[in-house]
């Protein structure tokens, strides 16, 4: 596209939190912004008929103050890590990279990203009253469900701020996931042995295919070194394995690589799984992007979810299990239908 | 096509004559070309939603097309005079809605909010919406009613609101400047020539398999299915006319009737899946 367009060039505040100390943090990064104040995020958010690939050329900003229910249970086709109490919860919503296949696309129909000006210790605070209800059983927290955090740590600082107030919810566990490789971000966190950096990690012709603007493997690879050499809880997460020409070389060209570069007996888990996504988030998305391979693949529906049929689904996960477990323990790493 | 709605003759009268727009012959005041309808609503917000409504419809807008609101408007807060400004949200004073416009491309001209009122404004009848006190601040009859009826037709990036402060609310009548209706004019073709260089969303390309479809007698269920395959196969790069040419050679096409059929398209989509 030739037409001018910037990013952020209006941020959305409620005005709620137009006078949170979090938002004027958030603000003075964008001085030039045009700042539009609205009621409630939804308002801009969920208009529609929005269109996500104009959008994406000019993504907007929107702060907004979350209410109510933090911590929601998470979903069955998701990896709990062996917990029973497994839950996620959203500080932000969208994400500044744009992976094709992303369920988020199918989700919302807009690629303007909210950032919730809420406290770590909110949530955690949640979890923990969740885990007294079990009588103070493990609880399980993904905060990455619908976002990733470390491209707006920069902004916002909640990574810094959850790894401060974890030491005080023991019986949770918090994972933040992502494909952003900043070993500045992960340096700055304070070490704490109940927040798990989780890592997608994809076979570079994967990355460079389908998740557009997120780093390269090898830059992945090295936060994760990062993350191990500061002491973190790290994980490996090979999903969603996704079906491209020559797939088979990719993923095994690829463990290969992270095994000469990662101590993989460091590392503390390991989760596989296969593309899948809401049938009804499928068909939007086909609508939507249509000249997307991943997206226009011919799945088959179990379930009211789209997945690859059971023979390459199969072959995909337990064949790159099979080759993963010749370098780390079997019981480190998680299949989605073993954990169902 | 670009659709121009203006509350007054006087507001379009310039872009009438500059695109040389010849009156159609229908119950609205519309007058159109080629590429441009433009139609003169009346004042306030009934006229101005109704007449968006009908025109939109009747024409079977696409999202190809765009919506430009353009017209006078009274100042609230730090609107200069004669200024045109681009709005980039909207308040409906009757409902309380707020309406967001995507100004994607970005826009030439100065960022103003507006409040839609029934009734010309007076200091008294319109409530400043909050925000930063160096945000400028129109208040206009038409712009929330003509956004909301264009909102069921279009996305919001083609929706477009342009604003020239009239006046500050101290006078029940306001003499009608020529003037305006030239820098209308300028700022709506300005405006419309950045908003159509946004590509339409492309559509889905389904590949052409009437024939193959009607070799394996499929249904309505199966042709959706052979489509997504197809429309699959041609994004990977995958030659499925070879594969088709294929299982024609070996005499599995045309199949026998329907249930070969079926089976034939459960393995063709196996061949393009793998």
């Amino acid at each position: 596209m030739t037409f001018r367009t910037e990013h952020f060039s209006h941020i959305y505040v409620e005005e709620e939190i137009r006078d949170h100390p979090m938002t004027a943090q958030i603000l003075d990064h964008f001085p030039h912004a045009r700042i539009i104040p609205i009621r409630q995020y939804h308002d801009v958010f969920s208009r529609p008929k929005q269109d996500y690939t104009v959008q994406k050329h000019a993504r907007n900003l929107i702060l907004a103050r979350q209410h109510g229910t933090l911590l929601y249970e998470g979903a069955p086709v998701c990896h709990s890590f062996g917990h029973e109490h497994f839950y996620y919860t959203s500080p932000a919503l969208n994400c500044l990279s744009d992976c094709e296949y992303c369920w988020l696309k199918g989700m919302y129909s807009t690629a303007n990203t909210v950032i919730f000006i809420n406290n770590p210790d909110e949530y955690l605070n949640a979890a923990v009253r969740i885990s007294e209800s079990f009588n103070e059983e493990p609880v399980f927290v993904s905060f990455s469900y619908e976002t990733d955090l470390f491209p707006l740590e920069p902004l916002t600082g909640f990574l810094k701020n959850l790894s401060l107030v974890m030491p005080f919810g023991e019986t949770v566990t918090a994972e933040v996931r992502t494909k952003c490789a900043s070993p500045e971000i992960i340096r700055s966190l304070s070490r704490c042995d109940n927040l798990v950096l989780a890592f997608t990690v994809s076979p570079q012709e994967m990355i460079d295919r389908y998740e557009h603007g997120t780093s390269p493997l090898a830059q992945r690879l090295a936060a994760v070194n990062t993350a191990l050499e500061c002491g973190f809880p790290v994980r490996l997460c090979f999903d969603p394995m996704i079906l491209f020409p020559g797939w088979r070389n990719a993923y095994a060209g690829m463990l290969e690589t992270i095994r000469k570069t990662v101590d993989l007996s460091a590392v503390t888990d390991f989760s596989i799984g296969s593309y899948r996504q809401s049938d009804q988030y499928q068909k939007r998305m086909r609508s939507r992007f249509p000249d997307s391979a991943v997206v226009q693949y011919p799945y088959e529906v179990h379930n009211g979810y789209c997945m690859y049929p059971d023979r390459l689904r199969i072959e995909l996960e337990n064949g790159f299990r099979d080759m993963l477990a010749q370098y780390t323990e079997p019981k480190r790493i998680f299949l989605l239908k073993e954990e169902q | 096509m670009r659709y121009i709605f203006t509350a007054l003759r006087n507001e379009a009268a310039d872009l009438i004559r500059e695109l040389n727009l010849k009156p159609s012959d229908t119950a609205l005041q519309c007058y159109e070309n080629d590429n441009t309808v433009l139609t003169v609503t009346g004042t306030g917000p009934l006229s101005a939603a109704s007449a968006c409504a009908a025109v939109l419809f009747s024409h079977h807008v696409t999202d190809r097309d765009i919506v430009i609101n353009a017209g006078i408007a009274a100042s609230i807060r730090n609107g200069r005079e004669n200024g045109l400004y681009v709005i980039h949200k909207i308040h409906d004073g009757s409902s309380a809605r707020d309406y967001y416009p995507d100004l994607i491309p970005a826009s030439e001209y100065p960022e103003a909010q507006l409040i839609t009122g029934a009734k010309p404004y007076r200091a008294s009848n319109a409530a400043i919406s909050s925000g930063s006190s160096d945000a400028t601040v129109l208040y206009d009859m038409e712009g929330a009613a003509v956004f909301h009826a264009a909102s069921m037709f279009l996305p919001p990036h083609r929706i477009r609101l342009l604003k020239l402060v009239s006046d500050f609310g101290e006078s029940e009548h306001i003499h009608f400047d020529p003037a305006w209706s030239s820098l209308i004019k300028n700022a709506v073709l300005q405006e419309s020539e950045i908003m159509l260089a946004v590509p339409a969303h492309p559509a889905k390309q389904i590949p052409d398999c009437a024939e193959l479809a009607q070799e394996l007698h499929a249904t309505v269920a199966m042709t959706r299915r052979l489509e997504q395959a197809l429309c699959y196969a041609e994004l990977a790069g995958i030659d499925w006319h070879a594969i088709v040419m294929r299982y024609r050679a070996a005499g599995f096409l045309p199949a026998d009737h329907k249930g070969a059929g079926k089976q034939i398209l459960e393995k063709l989509i196996h061949d393009i899946q793998d």
